[in-house]
């Protein structure tokens, strides 16, 4: 397995796939879903696909200091909020038949932001 | 003991030749505002463009994003979406370079506080149906209004909501206005028919005067030779509200393919009604247009329902803040 992680899951093509489905996940949550309440939703998606890139291990330029401030203004968010958007993440992976090795891979990622995301 | 506060989380710019001081945290329009200094504003958000001023510095690209090549190339950008720059000079936007003249022909009052403006402004004036012009009214106020009408009328129709205590609205309407010079700027938006997928089902909402920019989007999209069906929705707080209800039944009666839907509150909110009889948006294009509320829900409720985003498209309509 020379290839790494966002290369195996399908470059670009799988980032595209996986932020429709990840964006209506959190959405429909009415859990999280005002913290990604926005008129400028095309922005918003923007922004959940660099995530997404950041998860599938690609070429990115988010840094610990960005999720910092674009999560410091979000009033209430705490450990359930992370672990819903995680869920989501986890189940878009495995709706797109992503590999279960790549999946974890992927959220042991996402995984690394916790600290960063919460302000901790 | 009393110390000054440290000199180094402040930045100067320059405002049409006097300093001031800024929050660098703030935007150029809110630190201009906070010295009192008076700047057209409106939605604080990038919708609107009533808060252009013009600068040679550098900026952000989303200050400029909504702007045409044209105004960018001259300097303008959006100061609400603007954060400043130690040394900035900034210009007021010069007001021939985007104001020109327009003579307000006829008005037809309707119910429900609402009249149907109609202006020519001198020279060619190319627009979209649906995207709006901006208005200066009384005290250099700058308010926008979307085009109901198509190019071929050879006039501008506006529907105008007089509000009690509006600054622009009320002068707008006043039946002496007939016959006068006022001034507007634009065509500005993006929320128009583009002739293209001819076959699409489009779904319409409008609350209020939404329904001016939609009505000019439907005729468009007839002109050009649109196919496929459309829905449209027309809602309002109460019956007289529905200020066009008789010329859209007409419109209905002309144009085979398309629905009109009447809606007053108490019957709901007119989005559910049709996101409820269209819960497929799959495919479909959907204009929102109105009350911004109205509009953010229902963009994430289309988006939800199936509609990609690229074919969603919306004019909120942002209220200004009323100072007592
Ligand atoms: S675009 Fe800046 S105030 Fe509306």
């Amino acid at each position: 397995m020379s290839e790494n992680l966002f290369d195996r899951i399908g470059g670009n093509a799988a980032v595209d796939a996986a932020v429709d489905i990840f964006y209506k996940k959190v959405l429909s949550d009415d859990s999280i879903n005002r913290f990604f309440e926005t008129t400028n939703m095309d922005a918003q998606r923007e922004k959940q696909k660099k995530f997404l890139t950041f998860a599938f291990g690609g070429p990115n330029d988010y840094s610990g200091k960005d999720m910092r401030t674009a999560h410091a203004g979000l009033d209430g968010l705490n450990e359930a909020h992370f672990s819903a958007v995680a869920g989501h993440l986890e189940a878009t992976l495995e709706e797109l038949g992503v590999p279960a090795a790549e999946v974890s891979e992927a959220m042991a990622i996402a995984a690394s932001t916790h600290d960063d995301v919460l302000g901790l | 003991m009393s110390r000054q506060k440290s000199a180094t989380d402040q930045i100067t710019i320059y405002y049409e030749g006097t300093s001031v001081r800024c929050d660098p945290d703030k935007s150029v329009l809110d630190n201009l505002l906070d010295q009192n200094l008076d700047v057209n504003h409106c939605c604080k958000n990038g919708s609107c463009l009533t808060c252009l001023l013009k600068t040679d510095s550098e900026v952000d690209e989303k200050s400029r994003v909504p702007l045409k090549a044209t105004l960018s190339e001259l300097g303008y950008f959006l100061s609400c979406q603007q954060i400043p720059s130690d040394g900035m000079v900034i210009k007021s936007a010069a007001s021939d370079d985007c104001f020109r003249k327009a003579v307000v022909t006829s008005m037809i009052k309707k119910s429900g506080h609402v009249s149907q403006v109609f202006l020519k402004p001198y020279g060619e004036f190319l627009y979209k149906p649906g995207q709006f012009i901006n208005i200066k009214g009384p005290k250099d106020t700058v308010r926008s209004y979307s085009i109901a009408s198509i190019p071929s009328d050879n006039v501008l129709e506006l529907h105008i909501k007089e509000h009690q205590y509006g600054i622009v609205s009320p002068w707008l309407c006043a039946d002496d206005r007939i016959g006068r010079e006022i001034e507007i700027s634009g065509p500005n938006g993006e929320c128009f028919y583009l002739p293209e997928n001819q076959d699409q089902s489009m779904l319409m909402i409008g609350t209020g005067t939404g329904l001016a920019p939609l009505l000019g989007i439907v005729r468009d999209s007839y002109s050009q030779n649109h196919r496929g069906k459309i829905e449209l929705y027309f809602g309002a707080v109460d019956d007289p509200g529905l200020y066009l209800a008789d010329q859209l039944r007409v419109l209905e009666k002309k144009y085979d393919n398309l629905t009109v839907h009447f809606g007053i509150l108490k019957n709901g909110p007119i989005n559910d009604t049709a996101l409820k009889n269209h819960p497929d948006l799959k495919e479909w294009r959907v204009f929102l247009c109105g009350d911004p509320d109205m509009v953010k829900k229902t963009k994430t409720k289309a988006y939800l329902a199936g509609a990609a985003l690229a074919n969603i498209y919306v004019d909120a309509f942002e209220q200004a803040e009323i100072n007592p």
